[in-house]
């Protein structure tokens, strides 16, 4: 059969088929010519969107940096912030040290950028120094000598009370004895105590002075031993005093050495006074322990628990973040944003069976190190990470890190701990994702549009030309330099353009998936070492190519092997009426391929319905089904419109044993169904893809390269005969970057290419008749079953046509 | 009483009662005893006069720490006194299980026996910690004006037994 000369006329030609890359004009031979691009590859919306969004300083204009996986967007986000930030000023350290007033709320300190280990190390040897100075002070015999003072008055003081006591009662014949554990009076025979026998043969009148007068004795003692214990508080008092006076003169020129280096800084002066206070008041703790001592617990020995438990942590510094070795503002990438390691935490040691925390076990997180900076996470771990989101919103909008652990900030536990004072926040955050997720959050999550104003929208492809190309070959160098790959050969580089352009899917845009790329470079590097070659060829990409996909392409090898065998019924040859080679894309895993798939049509009189068994059997989309349903709008508003529809028609995918979706068959359902109407054969060497408008223009669909090297694999398997072909939408000429297989085979004439714009051009091609022939046999068969149907209904005027009732 | 010239018998007796630091002047006694291998005597002094009192009808004992009158009767006074003779002989085992130490211990009510008064005469040196017991110290004193006889340190205040363990370092009570 010879092509009529519509068909003629749409035919294209095989330049049309790929749009080739030319680098010639550019005059490199390897890529080790071509130099780095200038800025960041087509991603001007983004980058444009990131520069705005760290510039604005004010609150909630955090970053959103959107777009598919493997695009650059990690690498774009952390190049700007980085050389932004080494512009920017070092923040300040950030230190924990003990609160004196409250011990469970950590003071924060704040020092200058790069100081704070200084400080930490200056009051380290501070508390050396005082270990080694107030012991020497207390073993003076200054010391020594007024202490003993202090203590002989007290003994005196005690004694001379009770020595008066004692005077008064001998002078009324009474003793004062020492009992075991006090004194007691007792009236006096000779040179000893009067005993019981002896007392009771005195005369009662004696007996009753005796006794009174020894009462009033005792009321005298009782007055005296009273006064002891204040006696003894005096005595500690001034001995408490005394060991103040010494330390302080051991404590101050310690500290005003360190109080000359801080004291520039108020909060450190503040601290550093506590401190004399506080080693004033519990100057104990730095005399040395006993050696050999060993603590025991209900006599049991336990091991000692040094450093953690000494009195003299509490002088320590928890440096959190100090900035000693870096350069500008940090940029933090936090890799794993669980809520401790974005907040910090604060951690426990177990003592004894209890879990004890203190200032020093406050750990920074990466809020704390981006603290002045910049902090990328990747959103999709940060939602998946339990409460971080919750609380990174809850710092950013209270512009503090409260180093809490979700448990206490959730109340689900009260166990002592800590209650940090919270650290002042100024933080951008640029959140990495999807740009699903940036869309659910907008929709969902009221303080998200609050905190991040900002998005940074990723392209995946560019648009192509000179200009893009050449951009382009400079970036896969400087990949391939990175990278330490082979140099690109200029073919090759031209092949690896070629590719990102059937990437894209479009002839006219090149895909921007570096990752992609980067794979795709690593490979070719490979098969060039493979093939010993000190460039990658042309051939060494074409190899990559051919090798990724034959390592994915198992079921599609298996499908066309059983089509080959007729296990799947599709023609490549003859003619048949109401049949049609539908064409097919499906994706497995990163792999997508074209298979040709049997549509048939068969209609007969009835109730104005075009039944989709698809749809019937629920295996087919919902964009199928409208595709379905504009044939019937077609139908109806292009034939016998003054008629009924009275037509019953079904439309089938033949063997196919799963969903169907998408609209990209209709016109291959079209042409089924005008050919069982006209019944007008089609040609099998021949097939569809393009989706249809009631009007019955073609319109363009997804996934065409595939498609048309679908059907080519199968007739090229069986055997090309000239005749066989492909109808595509002409909306999708633009599109097209085939396979070179198919590029030679149409250049040979052995397969064609049909641009079809409308309904009627394809018709035309596929049954070899003029499109008017057709629509009026169609437009025939309609009026008839009209006719039919009404003498039909007249004859049973009470039964509907409708073969079921309506849902 | 004279001693035998070639017998050098190094003594150290010690005279505690039940009130006063005696126990801690026993103490530093015993552990400097068994460092210069002397023989320890310990003698404990029931204080006559305190259970004179403890049996007199209106008798009353001020406590020291809480300054107030309790009633006292002979029997408790008794079981008092018998528990810190007791508590006096176990810390000179104490000190006889680490090191070895020729000891003995006796108890005695009021007055000081022939026996004791005899052995104390031997003593190189005499630790007085009687703090009742007025005729047993003063059976002490007379024993010790004779310019010969032994050495007599009074350890009744807690000043006074620091004052002692410093004289027993002192003292030349070599070992032998």
């Amino acid at each position: 059969m010879s092509d009529t000369p519509t068909a003629a006329a749409l035919k294209l030609a095989p330049a049309q088929l790929r749009r080739r890359c030319d680098l010639r004009a550019a005059g490199f031979a390897t890529t080790d010519e071509l130099q780095e691009p200038d800025g960041i590859l087509a991603q001007a919306r983004a980058v444009d969107a990131i520069r705005f969004g760290i510039g604005m300083r004010s609150d909630g204009y955090n970053l959103f940096a959107m777009g598919p996986d493997g695009h650059g967007r990690h690498t774009t986000v952390r190049n700007i912030l980085t050389e932004r930030a080494a512009r920017e000023p070092l923040p300040s350290d950030w230190c924990y040290v003990f609160n004196f007033e409250t011990p469970h709320k950590p003071t924060r300190l704040d020092l200058p950028a790069g100081r704070a280990q200084q400080f930490r190390q200056d009051m380290q040897r501070l508390v050396e120094d005082l270990q080694a100075g107030i012991p020497a002070a207390f073993e003076t015999d200054e010391y020594r000598a007024r202490r003993q003072e202090i203590e002989t008055e007290f003994n005196e003081r005690q004694e001379k009370g009770i020595g008066a006591v004692g005077e008064k009662a001998r002078g009324e014949h009474i003793a004062l004895l020492r009992t075991p554990s006090g004194f007691a009076f007792a009236p006096v025979h000779k040179d000893g105590v009067m005993e019981p026998d002896q007392f009771r043969t005195l005369p009662a009148e004696e007996q009753k002075r005796i006794e009174n007068a020894i009462a009033a004795l005792q009321a005298d003692l009782e007055k005296v031993i009273e006064e002891v214990p204040k006696w003894r508080r005096e005595a500690q008092r001034r001995l408490r005093e005394l060991n103040r006076q010494v330390t302080r003169s051991a404590v101050a020129s310690l500290i005003e050495d360190l109080r000359n280096d801080w004291g520039a800084l108020p909060q450190v002066r503040q601290y550093l006074a506590r401190v004399q206070e506080d080693v004033l008041d519990h100057a104990e703790h730095f005399r040395q322990p006993k050696e050999g001592e060993q603590p025991t617990l209900f006599g049991i020995p336990v091991p000692r628990t040094e450093p953690s438990e000494s009195p003299l942590r509490r002088y320590q510094v928890n440096v959190l973040v100090e900035h000693s070795k870096s350069q500008g503002a940090p940029v933090v990438y936090e890799d794993n944003p669980n809520y401790g390691n974005l907040i910090g935490r604060v951690e426990h040691v177990a003592q004894m069976g209890t879990l004890l925390t203190d200032f020093t076990l406050i750990k920074a997180g990466a809020l704390h190190r981006a603290n002045g900076g910049y902090l990328v996470l990747d959103a999709l771990k940060l939602l998946m990470q339990p409460f971080s989101w919750e609380m990174l919103k809850r710092a950013l909008r209270s512009r503090e890190i409260r180093a809490e652990s979700p448990a206490q900030a959730y109340s689900l536990i009260s166990t002592v701990s800590l209650e940090p004072e919270p650290i002042p926040l100024d933080v951008k955050v640029v959140l990495v994702g999807e740009r699903l997720i940036y869309y659910l959050m907008h929709a969902y999550d009221p303080e998200f549009r609050e905190l991040f104003k900002v998005a940074s929208d990723f392209e995946e492809d560019t648009e192509r030309g000179g200009g893009t190309e050449l951009a382009h070959a400079r970036v896969i160098a400087t990949l391939a330099r990175r990278e330490k790959f082979r140099p690109l050969e200029r073919a090759a580089v031209e092949r690896v353009i070629e590719h990102a352009a059937r990437e894209a899917g479009d002839a006219e845009r090149l895909s921007l998936h570096l990752r992609g790329l980067v794979d795709l470079l690593r490979e070719t590097d490979y098969w060039a070492q493979d093939a010993g070659h000190a460039a990658v060829t042309a051939a060494d990409v074409a190899r990559a190519l051919e090798a990724r996909e034959h390592r994915l392409d198992r079921v599609r090898d298996r499908m066309l092997q059983e089509m080959l065998r007729g296990t799947l019924l599709v023609s490549s040859a003859g003619e048949r009426v109401g049949q049609v080679n539908g064409l097919a894309v499906l994706q497995l895993g990163g792999f997508a391929f074209g298979m040709p798939n049997r549509i048939t049509a068969r209609v007969r009189l009835g109730g104005g319905k075009v039944v989709d068994i698809e749809r019937e059997t629920e295996m087919g989309g919902p964009i199928h089904s409208k595709g379905v349903l504009i044939l019937s709008g077609f139908l109806s508003g292009r034939y016998a419109v003054r008629q009924p529809l009275s037509l019953s028609a079904s439309l089938v995918f033949e063997q196919s044993y799963s969903g169907v979706e998408g609209d990209s068959a209709s016109s291959a359902e079209l042409y089924a169904l005008l050919s069982a109407l006209a019944e007008a054969p089609l040609r099998q060497s021949l097939a569809v893809t393009g989706s249809v408008n009631q009007h019955g223009d073609v319109q363009a669909i997804g996934g065409v390269n595939e498609k048309i090297e679908g059907f080519f694999d199968l007739c090229h398997a069986r055997g090309l005969d000239g005749h066989q072909g492909v109808l595509i939408p002409a909306s999708n000429v633009k599109h097209l970057m085939l396979h070179d297989r198919v590029i030679d085979a149409v250049t040979a004439g052995k397969f064609h290419l049909y641009a079809v714009e409308t309904v009627d051009q394809g018709i035309e091609i596929l049954t070899g008749q003029p499109a008017e022939r057709i629509n009026r046999r169609v437009e025939e068969r309609l009026l008839d079953f009209a006719q039919r149907a009404r003498s039909a209904g007249a004859a049973e005027r009470k039964k509907p046509w409708r073969a079921r009732p309506q849902k | 009483m004279a001693r035998p010239a070639t017998e050098v018998k190094r003594r150290i007796v010690v005279l505690l009662d039940a009130s006063g630091p005696g126990i801690e002047a026993l103490e530093a006694a015993a552990a400097r005893a068994a460092e210069v291998e002397a023989e320890l005597v310990a003698v404990f002094v029931e204080d006559v006069d305190l259970l004179h009192v403890a049996g007199l009808p209106f008798a009353r004992e001020i406590g020291v720490a809480s300054a107030t009158r309790r009633a006292m009767d002979a029997g408790a006074m008794e079981r008092s006194l018998r528990a810190l003779a007791g508590e006096a002989r176990r810390s000179i085992e104490a000190v006889a299980r680490r090191v070895p130490l020729q000891w003995s211990f006796s108890v005695a009510r009021g007055a000081l026996s022939e026996e004791l008064l005899a052995a104390a005469a031997e003593a190189d040196l005499i630790v007085e910690a009687l703090c009742g017991s007025e005729r047993a110290a003063l059976q002490l004193a007379a024993l010790c004006r004779e310019p010969e006889r032994a050495r007599l340190v009074r350890a009744r205040t807690r000043r006074e037994v620091q004052a002692l363990r410093r004289e027993l370092q002192k003292r030349e009570l070599q070992r032998r």
